[in-house]
């Protein structure tokens, strides 16, 4: 199946079961979104889909309402680049009502986020982290290894306030258990699932921590070791990115390589190395460089991580 | 009006803009673009009031039309579509994020207007005699920080003109539907002057970017001037247009001020101005595919 459509199946589920909501800008027919996730759904579930003006935020906080109210809510964020407008709904609302009170909230934001693609500074970045370390939220990323439908359906369900970080280019792209290869190697029983991907019966040498839409580049660079250089990748996909507890305890090595899409520097990679610290796991953190994201093509290869950076990197820790 | 001029900047616009639709359908282009066919003169004509020296202009996603009107430069245009170095920000910011003399614009909608307003007040403070031109759409008029800053314009006597390109959609969504009551309403509710005006009928247009520029100047005072119009093309590259009927498009083709301008002209001179620019695009484009991207950023 492709990672599309399971995640709308996903959407589908939560109407089905909960009579949820859908709010967002041109999530409606004909357009059914930017990228066409929720194409059709207003057709077939008239009253759930609500239309809006852009207004980021008071869309944002209509979503945190209706959830406040008891309602199942999803709220779609045309481009990730766009989470700035919503933070304090989600930083200042959404999460003190959720610590605070011990409210619960079946609120998910979805962002698609990520590069490129040549669209430049304001519609390519990873900024997830702007949530992560936030008492009261969660951020939660699917990819191509872990089913994104299944994975809204487990943050809808768990009652936190969720930002859930899509992948644009991850929409068309195939979901691995279908591809019919045997990377898959485990899927831990945690509530938002750790993947691990591994050459079949092999023992790993390093291990490579990602998530979302670094993971079809990081099973690049697994085959290219396991080929060219008989080394064995071990790649963990993480999903519940902000909360790492106990997650590196799934790490067989000893060095490992963090890999995410956003600025390395402060980002999500720093706090998993920190915990591969506590564990005597030597790591290594790969992002993107600390810049504005260009729409030149070969400028945007300077800035975002690529293949070639992954290899180099590696190499030089093996 | 001089209608051969207005209508020569028009015809770079819409040819520009045409050969970049054909230029991503070729597959030449990457990234994303929003074409502006239809709503060419708008900037066309407010550039005819703005004192490029001086005065501050800020823009929209939507902005080809804005910079050519303001610089005329195809070639550097067609080079920060591709990613060349050539390019305002040498292919850095791409379709969307330009900056240029005191031309500025980037891709948050409505964005730019709370900045617009900022940089009215920093000219107040200096006491310079420039304004500040604001381009917005009306989606972005939904835009809380667009409410904010007419706001801060109106209660802090900003001389700054907002622009509405009120070409009635938000990528598919119908602006009207979703904004209560009206602009003018919410406009002049703020004690701010408000105009409204139509690109269907180019010269009334002309006279009333005229009165607004005027008015901001010289009571130095904030105005919104609500153009309506009609996007003659899709959203973004990827757009097919469905959420408007085939009445409304008909209607919209009948009403394209470039069609006005062409009646208004001699034939000769349309012919020698559309020869012209023919060769003009063209070339920058030839010339933008043999340029360089940058090596180092
Ligand atoms: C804050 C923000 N929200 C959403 C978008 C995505 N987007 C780009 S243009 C657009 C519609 C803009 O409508 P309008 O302001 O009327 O300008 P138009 O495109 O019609 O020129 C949308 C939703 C954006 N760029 N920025
Ligand atoms: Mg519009």
């Amino acid at each position: 199946m492709k990672y599309l459509m399971s995640l709308r199946q996903g959407l589908e589920k939560m109407i089905e079961t909960h009579n949820g909501y859908l709010i967002g800008e041109d999530i409606q027919e004909p357009y059914g979104g930017a990228f066409k996730v929720t194409k059709g759904m207003s057709s077939k579930y008239p009253d759930n889909i609500i239309g809006t003006p852009m207004c980021e935020q008071g869309f944002t906080g209509l979503g945190v309402g209706m959830a406040l109210h008891g309602e199942y809510v999803s709220v779609e964020i045309m481009f990730g680049d766009f989470i700035t407008l919503i933070a304090d709904q989600m930083i200042n609302h959404a999460a003190k009502f959720a610590d605070m009170y011990q409210q619960r909230m079946h609120l998910v934001v979805r962002c698609p986020s990520g590069g490129y693609r040549g669209y430049g500074a304001t519609h390519s970045q990873s900024l997830e982290k702007i949530f992560m370390g936030i008492p009261g939220i969660q951020v939660i990323a699917p990819s191509i290894a872990t089913d994104p439908g299944d994975l809204f359906n487990r943050a809808i369900e768990s009652g936190v306030p969720t930002l859930f970080v899509e992948n644009k280019l991850d929409y068309p792209k195939e979901l691995l258990p279908d591809r019919g290869e045997f990377w898959i190697k485990n899927i831990t029983s945690d509530n938002f699932p750790v993947v691990s991907l591994c050459p079949e019966g092999e023992k790993p040498d390093i291990t490579l921590i990602t998530y979302g839409g670094m993971v079809p580049l990081s099973v690049e660079v697994m085959k290219y070791f396991l080929y060219e250089e008989e080394i064995n990748v071990e790649i963990l996909v993480l999903s519940e990115l902000s909360n790492l507890e106990g997650k590196m305890n799934y790490v067989q090595t000893h060095k490992a390589v963090v890999l995410e899409e956003g600025v390395a520097e402060f980002g999500w990679g720093s706090e998993v190395s920190y915990e591969l610290s506590k564990l005597g796991v030597h790591s290594t953190r790969i992002g993107a460089r600390r810049r504005s994201i260009p729409s030149a093509k070969k400028a945007e290869e300077m800035v975002l991580p690529m293949f070639d950076d992954v290899i180099a990197t590696i190499e030089r820790d093996m | 009006m001089n209608v051969e001029k207005i209508y020569k900047e028009c015809y770079r616009i819409r040819s520009f803009e045409k050969k970049v639709e054909q230029e991503f359908s070729n597959g030449k282009l990457r990234g994303t673009t929003h074409g502006c066919i239809g709503q060419e003169i708008i900037p066309v004509l407010a550039m005819e009031f703005i004192n490029k020296e001086t005065d501050y202009v800020v823009g929209t996603h939507r902005c080809h039309g804005q910079v050519l009107a303001y610089t005329g430069d195809t070639y550097r245009l067609a080079c920060e579509m591709m990613g060349r170095k050539d390019g305002f920000v040498k292919g850095i910011g791409g379709s969307q994020h330009i900056k240029v003399d005191k031309y500025l614009t980037n891709g948050i909608t409505g964005g730019m207007v709370t900045v617009g307003t900022g940089i009215a007040l920093g000219i107040k403070k200096t006491a310079e005699d420039a304004i500040v031109t604001s381009f917005f759409g009306d989606g972005g008029f939904n835009e809380g920080y667009v409410q904010e800053s007419l706001n801060l314009a109106a209660s802090l006597e900003l001389p700054i003109l907002y622009i509405c390109e009120n070409n009635h959609y938000a990528m598919s969504t119908p602006t009207v539907k979703y904004s209560a009551p009206d602009f003018g309403t919410r406009v002049t509710s703020l004690g701010m002057y408000y105009i409204m005006s139509d690109t269907a009928e180019p010269q009334k247009l002309c006279n009333d970017m005229e009165e607004a520029f005027s008015y901001v100047r010289k009571f130095r005072k904030p105005c919104v001037i609500d153009v309506h119009t009609a996007r003659l093309c899709g959203h973004s590259k990827s757009d097919s247009m469905e959420y408007m009927s085939n009445e409304e498009k008909q209607k919209n083709i009948e009403n394209d001020p470039i069609a006005w301008l062409e009646r208004n002209i001699q034939n000769s001179a349309r012919l020698s101005i559309q020869q012209q620019i023919a060769k003009e695009i063209n070339d920058a484009f030839d010339k933008a595919y043999i340029c360089e991207e940058i090596l180092e950023f």
